[in-house]
């Protein structure tokens, strides 16, 4: 399942980071800002990316789990 | 610059204005008022260029006005014997004070190329009373209609409360028509003429704040991420430098509202507008992203704020907190009166986005038992013109929901032709979203119950583009 990361606009004295995030084709983040600490540690921003992936996949399964039944 | 005076003397016994009109026939005053003109000649309107250049909500009639009932002129700086008057209504106002006009009026402000209005505050201007007054009444401009929810129905619970300041966006143009300032003579028998040839350009709504939902007593849900601000016209927002000074145009103002708190939906009091104060283009807080505390945001689980705007580029929103590891820094704290942080109290309706500034703003609070009629306000957008109103900041996140992104002039890179809304903030839990993006602003919004009126929009630009509003497009 491949993941594509788009960084638009990294800011970090104004504590801006905006990203597009798709995996699988899936968007996780659609331009959208998930700040950047101000000493600039890209750490927890894949941090956050990487939680944000496994809560969407994670929902996915769920969703397929449990199917809504018209 | 073009000055023109289409006005003719007919009685030389009378001062000022007055000496142009009969006195046995009651005719209008007929001026044109160049805004750059009175503004380099240092009446009140040079008092709204800002120091980015911007000229920031102008009023009529005040800034046109630099010394009421004086017969003397002012130069104007840069044009050599040109002169405009300190009081172009002079001779023609009520003889105690506070004077007002008192005479028809047949208006032109002229806005010429080069020129730029745009809005950077809100709610100062526009009251929330006023706008309350508006929604119940259903006044025209004052479109309720949002996505799937009618927020002026009875139907939808306590609507009016939740949107009333969101909705107050001061414009850039502003007419007083109140009776401070203008008499029955005026109103019933005017005609103001906007003629843009520059910019006039509504500034961007903020961003809405993200909101918690209230799990049980003490434990809040998880934080939702801020709201992106709505393009426009307005200063530039200084947005990560996290102040200590609650006087600067940041972040900070606007968690003030937060602290905030209404006493009822009558809490709408003048007293309590002054705390309302999110500047347009204004990201919208995340729930625990507090700008005071810049030290403890070191972790990858927080809520993130929305981010500012400008001319040509619309906020994006803020991510929403991922769990509940790190609790984030609460407010206000949630309790069983108020279980959700954006639906009990006014002050609490932070999460949805600001609204767009209008282009020109009417008002006035005559008091009669029948409405007055023969106000027209005409607004030309001539072919140099922009004229559009401000972009809706997106709606705050609640509840583990992404904020919404701010309203956009444009569309794939080109002119939107569609309604620059904000996006409304996510409420994760039932992946609705109910945290409203803010609506444009207006190209005319009318707010008064007792004056009907008429007005004409006229688009002269080749393109068809740049007169538009929530209101209208005008091609």
């Amino acid at each position: 399942m491949a993941i594509q990361t788009t960084i638009h606009k990294l800011d970090v004295n104004n504590g801006i980071c905006i990203v597009t995030v798709i995996d699988d084709g899936d968007y996780v983040y659609d331009y959208i800002n998930v700040g950047i600490t101000p000493d600039g540690n890209t750490a927890f921003v894949e941090e956050r990316i990487k939680n944000a992936v496994f809560e969407h996949r994670q929902q996915k399964q769920k969703n397929l789990n449990n199917p809504l039944i018209d | 610059m073009r000055i023109s005076v289409s006005i003719s003397p007919s009685d030389s016994s009378l001062s000022g204005a007055a000496a142009f009109l009969s006195g046995s026939v009651v005719q209008a005053l007929t001026l044109t008022l160049n805004a750059l003109a009175y503004s380099s000649a240092g009446s009140p309107i040079a008092s709204r260029k800002n120091s980015d250049g911007n000229y920031y909500t102008v009023t009529f009639p005040d800034d046109f006005v630099h010394t009421i009932n004086s017969e003397d002129t002012l130069d104007v700086s840069d044009q050599t014997g040109v002169t405009v008057p300190r009081d172009p209504f002079v001779g023609l106002r009520s003889e105690s004070n506070p004077y007002q006009i008192n005479t028809p009026l047949d208006v032109t402000i002229e806005i010429p190329q080069g020129m730029s209005i745009g809005t950077n505050s809100h709610s100062v201007h526009v009251k929330p009373r006023d706008v309350f007054s508006a929604w119940e009444n259903n006044h025209s401009g004052l479109s309720a209609q949002r996505d799937t929810y009618d927020y002026s129905s009875p139907s939808f619970p306590r609507s009016n409360e939740q949107h009333v300041r969101e909705a107050c966006a001061d414009p850039c143009i502003l007419i007083d028509f109140n009776t401070d300032k203008v008499t029955d003579s005026t109103i019933q028998n005017s005609t103001i003429t906007i003629e843009n040839s520059g910019n006039t350009l509504g500034g961007g709504g903020y961003g809405g704040m993200g909101g918690v939902r209230y799990v049980v007593k003490g434990i809040n849900g998880i934080g939702g991420g801020g709201g992106g601000a709505g393009m426009g016209l307005h200063q530039s927002i200084s947005s990560g430098n996290f102040p200590a000074s609650p006087t600067e145009y940041s972040y900070y103002q606007f968690s003030n509202v937060a602290t905030t708190v209404g006493d009822s939906g009558e809490g709408l009091s003048e007293t309590t507008d002054g705390n309302f104060l999110p500047l347009p283009g204004t990201g919208g807080l995340g729930y625990n992203w507090w700008p005071h505390t810049a030290t403890d945001i070191g972790v990858s689980n927080y809520a993130a704020n929305g981010t500012s705007s400008d001319m040509t580029t619309a906020g994006s929103a803020g991510a929403a907190q991922l769990n509940t590891t790190v609790p984030g820094r609460t407010y206000p704290p949630l309790s069983s009166d108020s279980t959700d942080f954006h639906q009990k109290k006014i002050d609490y309706s932070v999460t949805h986005g600001g609204w767009g500034g209008n282009i020109v703003y009417f008002r006035s609070n005559v008091f009669t038992a029948s409405a007055y009629t023969g106000t027209h306000i005409n607004i030309v957008n001539k072919s140099t013109g922009y004229m559009r109103g401000g972009a809706g900041g997106g709606g705050g996140g609640s509840d583990q929901g992404d904020g919404g992104a701010g309203g956009s002039w444009y569309s794939g890179g080109s002119y939107n032709t569609s309604a620059a809304h904000g996006v409304p903030g996510e409420y994760k839990t039932t992946l609705d979203q109910p945290y409203s993006g803010g609506l444009e602003g207006s190209l005319l919004f009318w707010n008064t119950s007792n004056v009907a009126f008429s007005n004409t929009f006229t688009n002269e630009r080749g393109d068809g583009n740049w007169m538009q509003g929530r209101d209208a497009r005008v091609t």
